[in-house]
């Protein structure tokens, strides 16, 4: 204890005073300061060599934490609008409320406004001329001139197209040939989540499974099922509830919408120019003989749409399918018809691949959920093409979503890649829309055309192409460098804000050529925009599956 | 960023802003050292050019997380240079400016 200093004998020991010379006490201040900083060059850490080195590491820690960051965000499952948030309504993340407007772009009527037969609708045509062959009333050998009924008077009109729709069903043929005998082993993954898509959840031995169809019950029972029937099949109340307001009504069913699973929802009102004649499910062939009659309590319609999923769709053609999103708003199809009924309303599930009345697109745009492109489909703000509709037409009152001009549609004027990079065709090229379809001039894109790329395909069920949904611009993930071009375009006013994403959109990204996504056979080299997600690569999970393609997509 | 998880994004970022701080203040010890001065709106745009610039790296990296990364490169290439430059011109005037003659 005797030999311990305490602190004052410390620091008044000369043996521990600092032995600088230079270093006098009685000088001013500020020269104290400097040789101090002197001595801190030294290699000493001290406060002012943390803060600047500190502040260089800083610099570079942020430039790798703003690259790490962006990484993370670009490479998350989380960015992809339509999976994740949808219960609670996130993935309508555009406020549409500031671009409302009258009529949306390209749905000013510039003559009379025709309503579409069923003829119209290819699909329709298919099941028609296949129906024909398998019960031997007209086959190929026999020509355009015999063939009969309304589908042949519809070709005779349109023989180009007819020869094109002969050259598909040759290629549907060979593609499904292909398949049986083994084909296409490197899209074994793909084919088998298609299949259970569509026959896991879409589609069982009675029909569909959800939702219920009246034209499965109209083929079980030999009973038609008209609307006035069908659509009110499961309303237990004497009277619906009764709604406060439209407003709560609008409210409620949107929410429900979301719940249910769908990602976007639009309501509107009941446009009858937009349903077809002559198309009626639940009646004696398909509602043929339906004629022009609107059900009176179709008031009302929600239409609302999903993704398909984004990896997938990127990866279009062969590892691509429609599916996965008619599923799911098949799903929330049904869901929200019979939550309407339980409230006592009557209501009608319209929804994919062709159980409907009406044509989607229209009431997609007179919602105000997106805006005409170029391909023909709608585009919507937060998922580009890349949205895959169904509805419930109704008669509760609502509170209707008025259309929006976001000038997607006069990106489309500038853009074209869709119409470069579609295999088929299909797509316009024009500058600006120059066909006038039933009244309205709009893009248009020529069925025949898109459908001989499908049947062509490299796809299980010889269906779908899905090119234009993967390449357009707008079908990005929700990250912030979408975000941002998608709010700063709709509100510059001279256009320079599209050209420069355009311009960066042609010269920073890579797209195969058109020819290049064909099939093998075709000429084509298979190719897709991204290549596919490792789970739908077979050759990297199965034995006995060499691989002898290349992938040209991006990495 | 961080999957599974809901605390880390928020102390990611919050790490980030506290860097911020070590920048700026850093940078000033940088100009005492060699007996610059530059006034709070030149290092306002100098900052500025600096995170502009992390939001290019991050841009480009964003595009390449979405399985874009040729796209991502050349928006880095195409963006950050002119960044660089412009950080370069503002260095000169901002910092190594010539002293006036007394």
């Amino acid at each position: 204890m005797a030999k311990e200093k305490d602190a004052l004998d410390i620091i008044t020991d000369p043996e521990n005073m600092v032995k600088n010379k230079d270093l006098d006490f009685d000088e001013p201040a500020e020269e104290v300061h400097v040789k101090a900083s002197e001595n801190e060059e030294d290699g000493g850490i001290s406060r002012r060599n943390f803060l600047r080195w500190g502040s260089a590491a800083a610099a570079a820690a942020t430039v790798a934490g703003a690259g790490g960051a962006g990484f993370a965000i670009g490479r998350s499952d989380d960015a992809y609008t339509g999976y994740g948030r949808t219960y609670q309504g996130g993935d309508m993340f555009f406020n549409r409320e500031p671009f409302r407007t009258k009529t949306a772009a390209m749905m000013e009527p510039v003559s009379t406004v025709i309503r579409a037969d069923r003829t119209d609708f290819i699909f329709d045509r298919i099941k028609g001329i296949i129906g024909m062959i398998e019960k031997g009333e007209w086959n190929p050998g026999l020509g355009l001139d015999k063939m009969p009924g309304v589908i042949g008077d519809y070709y005779r009109k349109k023989p180009e197209d007819f020869k094109i729709m002969m050259d598909s069903l040759g290629k549907y043929a060979k593609s499904r040939e292909d398949w049986k005998n083994g084909k296409h082993l490197r899209y074994t993954l793909p084919a088998a989540y298609t299949e259970a898509l569509a026959h896991g959840g879409m589609y069982n031995r009675h029909g569909s499974t959800i939702p219920e169809d009246p034209d499965d019950v109209y083929m079980e029972t030999g009973e038609e099922q008209p609307p006035e029937k069908w659509d009110f099949r499961h309303v237990k109340r004497d009277k619906p509830m009764e709604f406060k307001s439209p407003k709560h009504a609008t409210k409620l069913i949107k929410r429900m919408a979301h719940l249910f699973g769908t990602s976007i929802v639009g309501i509107g009102k009941f446009d009858e120019r937009f349903m077809f004649t002559n198309k009626m499910r639940g009646m004696k062939d398909g509602g043929a003989h339906w004629g022009n009659k609107v059900p009176e309590h179709w008031k009302s319609i929600i239409i609302f749409g999903v993704p398909m999923y984004w990896d997938q769709t990127y990866a279009a053609i062969g590892y691509c399918t429609s599916y996965d999103a008619y599923f799911r708003s098949r799903v929330t199809a049904g869901l929200l018809e019979r939550f309407i009924h339980e409230l006592g309303y009557p209501a009608r599930a319209q929804f994919p691949g062709y159980h409907y009345e009406i044509m989607m697109e229209p009431f997609l745009l007179t919602t105000g959920l997106g805006e005409y492109s170029r391909s023909g489909m709608v585009m919507v703000p937060e998922l580009g093409c890349n949205v895959r509709p169904a509805a419930v037409v109704t008669n509760i009152e609502f509170e209707y979503d008025q259309p929006i001009d976001v000038k997607m549609a006069d990106f489309c004027l500038k853009c074209k890649i869709c119409a470069e990079t579609c295999p088929s065709g299909a797509i316009p090229t024009t500058d600006k829309p120059e066909t006038v379809v039933r009244g309205f001039k709009r893009w248009y894109l020529d069925q025949e055309k898109c459908y001989n790329q499908w049947a062509s395909g490299q796809t299980v069920d010889a269906l779908g192409c899905r090119v234009c949904m993967g390449v357009c611009p707008y079908t990005r993930k929700n990250t912030w460098i979408h975000s941002i071009s998608r709010e700063l375009e709709p509100r510059d006013p001279t256009g320079l804000v599209s050209s420069g994403l355009l311009a960066m959109q042609k010269n920073f990204f890579k797209y195969p050529e058109a020819q290049d996504f064909r099939s093998d056979w075709l000429g084509g080299t298979e190719a897709t925009y991204h290549n596919p997600p490792w789970y739908l690569r077979a050759e990297e999970v199965f034995k006995g599956i060499d691989k002898t393609w290349e992938y040209h997509g991006m990495e | 960023m961080f999957p599974g998880t809901t605390i880390l994004n928020y102390l990611f970022w919050m790490a980030i802003g506290m860097l911020q701080v070590l920048i700026v203040v850093g940078a000033y010890e940088w100009l005492k050292r060699y007996d610059k001065k530059v006034s709070w709106w030149q290092m306002v745009l100098m900052y500025g050019c600096f995170a502009s610039f992390c939001l290019t790296i991050a841009g480009g990296a964003t595009l390449s997380g979405e399985f874009e990364t040729r796209g991502g490169l050349f928006f880095i290439g195409f963006l950050g240079v002119p960044h660089i430059i412009v950080g370069a011109i503002m260095a000169r005037l901002f910092i190594f400016k010539k002293q006036l003659v007394k």
